[in-house]
């Protein structure tokens, strides 16, 4: 059966502007396929869509929603009682519009109205189109995923975050601005907005309320970007106007102590080292899409429609993505348009100590520099954007959704891998081995901002975190820190400090205390690394008496654990002299563990490849003296070993 | 369900000798064993097919991330087959009239399925993470435990009253206390939920729980064999308990159910038995042992899952919160492999270990 004609629709989604667009955008497409017939937009009072709705022509109602993540467990119980109003609320909504067809874009505004439309489904007979435009959806998104008939996702990897197995990529539903081509010769429209044709347009915001570190950082960077000839920077400082923060009250003296005389803050512009007009700040863009058509280069936050609006116009862009959001949603969508080279990426660092969070304004200005001197890089960003951009959204979109609307199942896709950036967040330490063995690049860019912040958090878990990133990082300037801790912190604590100091690549100040203080530590495990710390730098831990003496006395204490004097063992070959080893070792090649004997036999092989054990004849009677035999085993599966073959083969492509 | 079909045949005049013999506890005992570990070898393969199809698989792996020499990728879940095979033997040979056949069958399945629940989450989420939150197991596994621990001091109990809320205590003959219904119901409560964590622990190795389970079962199925039995139990001097028979009959098909998954199951396996099995097999004996008034036998004749929760309740509760390890490796069947026992051998130890746990358990039958 397949229905015809327009049908009654009802957008839901809301909280910031971020979930607005997305419905309004695909409402748009919905019109002009002649789906959506009359329209009533359900969202909440007070917030970004009170503002923006009306504008469009729609009508608007309220329903009383609250946001579940974060608060604690009486917030909790509290959020659910408002939730649970604002389902009687949206049913109440639902009855009267008797809509056909339920379109929900996130934000807690949305999660009351699904769930009343899961409710009302049977009755009213209509259908749930939810559109997910972050990578990684909240905690509601996805609870409210299984309600859906259509999960309408914007990035490839999101199926496996959405519980439901209904998805269909489509891309972000970007306003039809971004999709017209612009009649208007690039010349024409540079002359229109006032910006000189032949400079390097830079257009600079934090979204529509304007953001915090990127303004400051800004300010902070100007003196420096002064002296770029040709550079034309537009700055959109934001309508934020909150007791926590005032864009124009905080940045206009921000600007007037950065640029002293050189800035007028009556036109709110500025003048570079050459003179000529070369910075211009504004509140808010009525018509921000020619800006950013405008530019030669685009610094903003990384929401997913932020990014997506880049992509439409094929625009070079920094990123800089908001921390600390649900999900680390802004960071993950960054990253993942940076990996297929779409974007240029700076990470904000957490603020310590009742600070805020802030983007260093030198790695600021030196990335748009960078750029800005490189009209080739532009153009390969710029292309990558394109790329990735999805023309065909709204299409997709709206196709999908009529098919769902005359009964019929639309082709979805629930095939999905692991992405790399999620295992890395369930298992930390595939992160940090990734962060050890790969060559600098964008992860290591992401967690050297954290390595702060983890480091000064308040609970262990957290500052554990932190001296893992340190070792896999090479962080020297935070090696102090980690010798410090070895005096208050617990055991895993103390373990992966030292740990961490073993992957230093030259032995630092203080290795040698940190190292003497791990032997006697009360911790078998604390004991051990500092038994690796030691191998891992011979030449200087070895000279140390105090270590040297050390590794004899644990490598030959019966009562400790088979680790411990492994460890020993192995670090013994490497710090004491040959005669002195080779006695320690001898009763080793009979133990019991074999753990011991294979420390024995690493030994023995180290010290023949570094040339410290030169008594062949002795080492050979050593060697003849070692229990070999043991049930350890690896097996290996001989199927698997041809499907890897085969698999393999298909892989290659055919000559 | 024979027996129904011999009251059927008997009542239309079609009587057979061999009938009295399918009246006997033992007789349909070893029968039920028989049918069951019948079953799970006969349809042992066909579900390993049918998980792997499923994709329920112990962690996934894209399609070139297989290794040759780790068993990541085997098909999980497979405790359906114990709870098909021991279900349909049960089902076939016991009387089913009897309230506690039907209790035990009843918890078993309900079990097993909230497993099965666990275990497709985890593989629908790629991770251990997404799997059922330990609250909403604990609440989920509470559904059954609180229900079947308040009918134990019921009025409708099929224990008899005069020792339903008696705490018995190997190697002792009189009950040692009275609990009382709501002490008793708080300790039933407690220890059953304790008995099903300490099974799904144990399930960590090729073979291992599997092992243990049998030994543990075995011993519960003498004992249900000497407590139905008016003789032997008069001469052992334990209560008779009518309907304990119906016991024989559900233990010896678990015990043929998870004989036929240890034959696909032995190292190295090619199917885990995951949380479907494991929580169906801690449930089935956490019930015989309160439907036989013998829990407190579980921790002689149950030591190594005693043990295994010990160890790794141990380092979760004490250990995280000092910062430090205070076991070598939680739970214990991992510390053994971590000091370079192969997992084959390290399995075979610990079955010595039980059979040697349960024939202590077995003594307590006599010295008294």
């Amino acid at each position: 059966m397949k229905r015809s004609g327009p049908v009654r629709v009802v957008l839901t989604g809301g909280g910031t502007g971020g979930h607005v667009y997305p419905a309004l955008a695909l409402h748009e497409a919905l019109v002009e396929a002649g789906i959506a017939g009359e329209s009533l937009y359900l969202g909440i009072r007070g917030r970004a869509e009170e503002v923006i709705v009306p504008r469009h022509g729609l009508r608007l109602g309220f329903v009383r929603a609250a946001p579940v993540a974060g608060s604690g467990l009486l917030g909790k119980l509290r959020a659910g009682v408002t939730i649970a109003g604002g389902v009687l609320q949206a049913i109440g909504h639902l009855l009267r519009f008797r809509p056909k067809l339920v379109v929900a874009t996130g934000g807690y505004a949305s999660a009351p109205v699904v769930f009343a439309a899961f409710l009302l489904r049977p009755w009213l007979g209509l259908r749930i189109v939810l559109d997910e435009q972050n990578l990684a959806p909240g905690l509601l998104n996805k609870a409210a995923s299984l309600l859906a008939d259509l999960v309408l996702v914007a990035f490839r990897e999101t199926p496996y975050f959405v519980w439901s197995t209904r998805c269909l990529f489509t891309g972000y539903p970007v306003r039809a601005a971004y999709r017209e081509v612009g009649e208007e010769e690039p010349a024409a429209l540079r002359r229109r907005l006032g910006v000189p044709e032949e400079a390097t347009l830079v257009v600079v915001s934090g979204g529509s309320l304007g953001s915090r570190s990127i303004n400051r950082a800004l300010a902070a960077a100007l003196p420096a970007l002064a002296e770029v000839p040709g550079l034309f920077i537009v700055h959109g400082l934001g309508l934020a106007r909150g007791p926590e923060y005032d864009a124009v009250a905080d940045s206009l003296p921000r600007l007037a102590a950065a640029l002293g005389e050189r800035f007028d803050a009556a036109s709110r512009t500025a003048r570079n080292a050459a003179g000529e007009l070369f910075y211009r700040a504004t509140e808010y863009f009525h018509d921000f899409a020619d800006w950013q058509r405008a530019a030669d280069l685009v610094v903003g936050r990384a929401g997913a429609g932020a990014l997506a609006e880049t992509m439409a116009l094929g625009r070079a862009m920094i990123a800089v993505p908001k921390r600390g959001l649900p999900g680390d949603h802004q960071e993950l969508n960054a990253v993942a348009l940076a990996e297929e080279g779409a974007v240029e990426v700076l990470f904000e660092r957490a603020g310590l100590g009742g600070e805020v969070d802030q983007v260093p304004a030198e790695e600021l200005a030196a990335a748009i520099v960078a750029l800005a001197n490189d009209p080739e890089r532009r153009a390969r960003l710029a292309a990558r954007a394109r790329a990735l951009d999805t023309p065909e959204s709204a299409r997709l979109a709206t196709e999908a959704i009529r098919l769902l609307l005359a009964g019929r199942e639309p082709a979805t896709t629930s095939a999905i891998v692991e992405p790399a950036f999620v295992r890395f967040q369930r298992q930390y330490d595939s992160l940090v081995a990734h962060l050890e063995a790969t060559p600098r690049g964008l992860y290591h860019r992401l967690y050297d901002a954290k390595v702060d912040e983890y480091l000064a958090a308040g609970d262990e878990a957290t500052v554990n975190r932190g001296i893992k990133l340190v070792g896999a990082l090479r962080r020297a300037d935070r090696y102090p820190e980690l010798i410090a801790g070895l005096a208050r912190w617990p055991g895993f604590l103390r373990r992966n400090a030292l740990a961490a100091l073993a992957k230093a690549e030259r032995c630092g100040e203080g290795f040698a205390a940190a190292a003497e203080r791990g032997l006697g530590d009360s911790y078998w495990e604390v004991r051990r690394e500092a038994l690796a710390l030691i191998l891992r730098f011979p030449a200087e831990l070895g000279a140390v008496p105090a270590l040297g003496r050390g590794v004899e006395r644990l490598a030959g204490r019966r009562r400790e654990g088979f680790e411990v004097r492994g460890a020993a063992l192995r670090a013994a070959v490497a710090v004491l002299d040959e005669r002195r080893f080779l006695a320690l070792a001898a009763p080793f090649a009979t133990e019991r563990s074999v753990r011991l004997r294979e420390a024995l036999l690493d030994a023995v092989a180290r010290g023949l490849e570094s040339g410290r054990l030169r008594d062949r004849m002795a080492v050979r009677l050593l060697l003849e003296r070692v229990v070999v035999t043991t049930s350890e085993f690896s097996p290996s599966f001989r199927i698997r070993e041809r499907f890897l073959a085969a698999a393999r083969a298909l892989e290659e492509e055919p000559r | 369900m024979i027996q129904l079909l011999i009251d059927a045949l008997q009542r239309l005049g079609i009587d057979f000798g061999f009938f009295r013999l399918a009246e006997s506890v033992t007789f349909r005992a070893l029968m039920a064993l028989a049918t069951s570990l019948a079953v799970a070898v006969l349809l042992g393969w066909k579900l390993v097919v049918f998980l792997y199809q499923r994709r329920l698989r112990d962690t996934s792996g894209e399609f070139l991330s297989l290794h040759t020499h780790s068993k990541q990728g085997t098909p999980t879940g497979g405790g359906l087959l114990v709870l098909l095979a021991c279900a349909s033997s049960a089902l076939v040979w016991g009387h089913l009239d009897s309230v506690q056949l039907l209790l035990v069958i009843a918890g078993f399945v309900y079990l097993g399925l909230v497993g099965l629940v666990d275990d497709a989450l985890k593989v629908r989420f790629r991770s251990s993470l997404f799997g059922l939150g330990q609250l909403t197991k604990t609440l989920l596994l509470l559904a059954f435990i609180v229900p079947f621990s308040w009918l134990l001091v019921a009025d409708a109990s099929p224990v008899p009253a005069a020792l339903r809320t008696a705490l018995f205590v190997p190697f002792v003959k009189q009950p040692l206390f009275d609990l009382g219904a709501l002490g008793f119901f708080l300790f039933a409560v407690f220890a059953i939920f304790s008995i099903v964590n300490a099974v799904n622990v144990t399930d960590g190795m090729d073979g291992l729980l599997c092992g243990a389970a049998t030994t543990v079962l075995a011993v519960y199925v003498v004992f249900a064999y000497v407590m139905s039995n008016a003789v032997l139990s008069r001469y052992l001097l334990f209560p008779y308990l009518t309907g304990a028979e119906e016991l024989v009959i559900f233990g010896a098909a678990l015990i043929g159910a998870v004989l036929g998954f240890l034959w696909r199951n032995a190292f190295p396996a090619e199917v885990f038995l995951g949380d479907t099995g494991s929580l169906a097999i801690g449930g089935a004996i956490a019930m015989m042992a309160f439907l036989l008034r013998q829990e407190m036998l579980f921790p002689i004749a149950g030591g190594l899952f005693v043990l295994e929760i010990f160890t790794s309740l141990v380092q979760e509760k004490i250990g995280t919160r000092l910062g430090r390890r205070l076991v070598l490796r939680a739970p214990f069947h991992h510390a053994l492999t971590f000091r370079g026992i192969a997992e084959p051998k390290a399995v075979v130890r610990l079955w010595i270990v039980s059979l040697l746990l349960a024939a202590i358990a077995l003594l307590s039958l006599k010295v008294r």
